[in-house]
C-alpha cells in the first residue's frame, strides 16, 4: 500500500525534476532573433489588410469568440491595428524588440477573438507562434543598432544565450499541429479513399494554369453527388481519380521555359 | 524577480499552453469553426443559401431581387458569407458557414434601419458535404425588434 502511494509522488518528483531540467537549459537564440525578424513582417503583412479596408470587421457582421469580450469602436480598432504595425516594425529592427513582440502577440490575438469570421488555421498559429516568441528575450540579436553598430554582420557573440524553453514548447505546439492535421485525415474516410482530395481538385481546378502547371483531364466521369454549379471551369462532370502524375516537361511556346506539368488521370464511372 | 519564482513561473506557463493547446486540439474535433483545432482541408464541403426578408404581413422577398435597401454581401462582409446565391465551395466546412449563416441572420435583421417592413430573415441552405447529398436546412432568426408585436 505503501509502494502504491509512493509511486504517483515519485512520478511527480520526476516530472518535475524533468521540468527544472528543461526550463533551466540556456542556449543560443539567434536563429530565434532572424525568427522574430521575419515574424514582424508576417504580423504587418496580417494587419495590413484591415488597415487599409474602409470597412473594419466592427462594422459589419462580425462574431466575438466570447460574448463578454469587449468589442473596441471602429476608432480603437484603428488604433490598435496602427500600434500592432508599429509592433511589426519594432520585431524586424530589433527596436524594444520583447516589449514589439508581447504587444504584437497581444493584438493579434486579441483582433482574432473579436471576430470569429476571420479566423483560419493560420492565423491561429500565427498567434501561437507570437507568443513563444514573446517568451523568448532575443537579447541583441539581429537589432537594427549592432547592425549599425557593428561591422562583423551585426549578430553579437554575447548575450545571445537565453533560456530556451519557450523554443522546446513551440516545437511541441509545430509538431502537434502537423500531427493534429494528419492524423484526422488519416481517420477520415473520405480522406482515405482520396474524395476530399478529389473534389478540392476538380473545384480549384481552374487555379492550377496559375501554378505553371499544365493539367490534362484523361476522360470523362459524371459524378453521382456533384452538380459542378459552383466550379468556374466548368469541369464538375468530370471526375478526377488521381492527380499528382508527373508529365514529361512541357516547353511553354510562350517563355520558351520549361513548364512542370502533370497530368490528372479520370476514370469511366 | 528571484530566480526561484522565475524558475516556477516558467513551469507553470509552460505546463499550462500546453495543457491549453491540448484542450483545444481536443476540441477541435466538436468545434464546427475547429479554432486552434487545426484541421485544415479536412473536408471539401459544398453549399448555397437562398436568404428572404420575410414581411410583417408574411411575404417573403429574395434579398438578390435588387429591390432591398441593402447590399447583403456588403452587410456580411466576410467573404465566407458571401454570394450565397450560387453553390460554393465551403473552405472551413459547411458547419461553420452554416453557423455564421445563423448568427448573421438574428445581427442583419437588428442591422436595417432603413428596411422597415422586413421583421425577420429566413434561409434555406443546401449542404453538400463531400459530394454527398444534397442536405437541406432552414435557418431563421429572431422577430426583429422593430417588429410589432402580435
Amino acid at each position: 500500500m505503501r509502494a502504491a502511494l509512493a509511486t504517483p509522488a515519485a512520478l511527480l518528483a520526476r516530472a518535475d525534476a524533468a521540468l527544472d531540467d528543461v526550463v533551466g537549459r540556456r542556449g543560443d537564440v539567434r536563429a530565434i532573433a532572424l525568427m522574430r525578424v521575419l515574424f514582424g513582417a508576417i504580423v504587418i503583412r496580417h494587419l495590413w489588410p484591415d488597415v487599409r479596408a474602409s470597412v473594419l470587421p466592427v462594422e459589419r457582421f462580425h462574431v466575438p469568440w466570447w460574448s463578454w469580450l469587449p468589442v473596441p469602436s471602429p476608432a480603437a480598432y484603428r488604433g490598435l491595428l496602427w500600434l500592432g504595425v508599429a509592433a511589426g516594425v519594432g520585431m524586424i529592427l530589433g527596436l524594444a524588440a520583447r516589449v514589439a513582440t508581447v504587444t504584437a502577440f497581444a493584438v493579434v490575438g486579441y483582433l482574432l477573438f473579436v471576430d470569429m469570421t476571420g479566423f483560419a488555421h493560420n492565423r491561429g498559429f500565427l498567434v501561437w507562434i507570437l507568443f513563444g516568441l514573446s517568451l523568448v528575450p532575443t537579447g541583441g540579436a539581429f537589432t537594427v543598432m549592432n547592425l549599425t553598430r557593428r561591422s562583423g554582420g551585426g549578430v553579437p557573440r554575447t548575450g545571445s544565450v537565453q533560456r530556451v524553453w519557450p523554443v522546446l514548447l513551440l516545437q511541441v505546439v509545430v509538431s502537434s499541429v502537423y500531427l493534429t492535421s494528419g492524423l484526422t485525415k488519416l481517420a477520415n474516410p473520405d480522406w482515405r479513399s482520396g474524395l476530399v482530395l478529389w473534389d478540392r481538385v476538380v473545384r480549384q481546378r481552374h487555379l492550377i494554369p496559375r501554378l505553371g502547371a499544365d493539367v490534362q483531364l484523361l476522360g470523362d466521369r459524371s459524378p453521382p453527388h456533384m452538380d459542378g454549379a459552383d466550379d468556374p471551369a466548368g469541369i464538375g462532370d468530370r471526375r478526377v481519380t488521381a492527380v499528382a502524375h508527373a508529365a514529361p516537361a512541357a516547353r511553354s511556346p510562350r517563355t520558351g521555359r520549361h513548364r512542370a506539368g502533370f497530368r490528372a488521370r479520370t476514370m469511366r464511372k | 524577480m528571484p530566480p526561484r519564482v522565475r524558475r516556477v513561473l516558467a513551469k507553470v506557463v509552460l505546463v499550462g499552453a500546453l495543457a491549453v493547446h491540448g484542450v483545444l486540439l481536443v476540441r477541435g474535433g466538436s468545434d464546427p469553426h475547429k479554432l486552434f483545432g487545426f484541421r485544415p482541408f479536412n473536408e471539401s464541403d459544398a453549399w448555397q443559401a437562398e436568404v428572404v426578408r420575410v414581411h410583417a404581413d408574411g411575404t417573403r422577398h429574395p434579398v438578390t431581387d435588387g429591390t432591398w435597401a441593402y447590399d447583403w454581401d456588403e452587410l456580411v462582409g466576410t467573404d465566407k458569407l458571401r454570394g450565397l446565391d450560387r453553390m460554393r465551395h465551403a473552405s472551413a466546412g459547411a458547419p461553420a458557414g452554416v453557423d455564421f449563416l445563423d448568427r448573421a441572420l438574428d445581427w442583419i435583421v437588428d442591422n436595417i434601419p432603413e428596411d422597415p417592413d422586413t421583421v425577420a430573415l429566413e434561409a434555406r441552405v443546401t449542404v453538400r458535404h463531400n459530394t454527398r447529398g444534397p442536405e437541406t436546412v432552414v435557418l431563421r432568426s429572431e422577430r426583429s425588434e422593430r417588429a410589432p408585436s402580435r
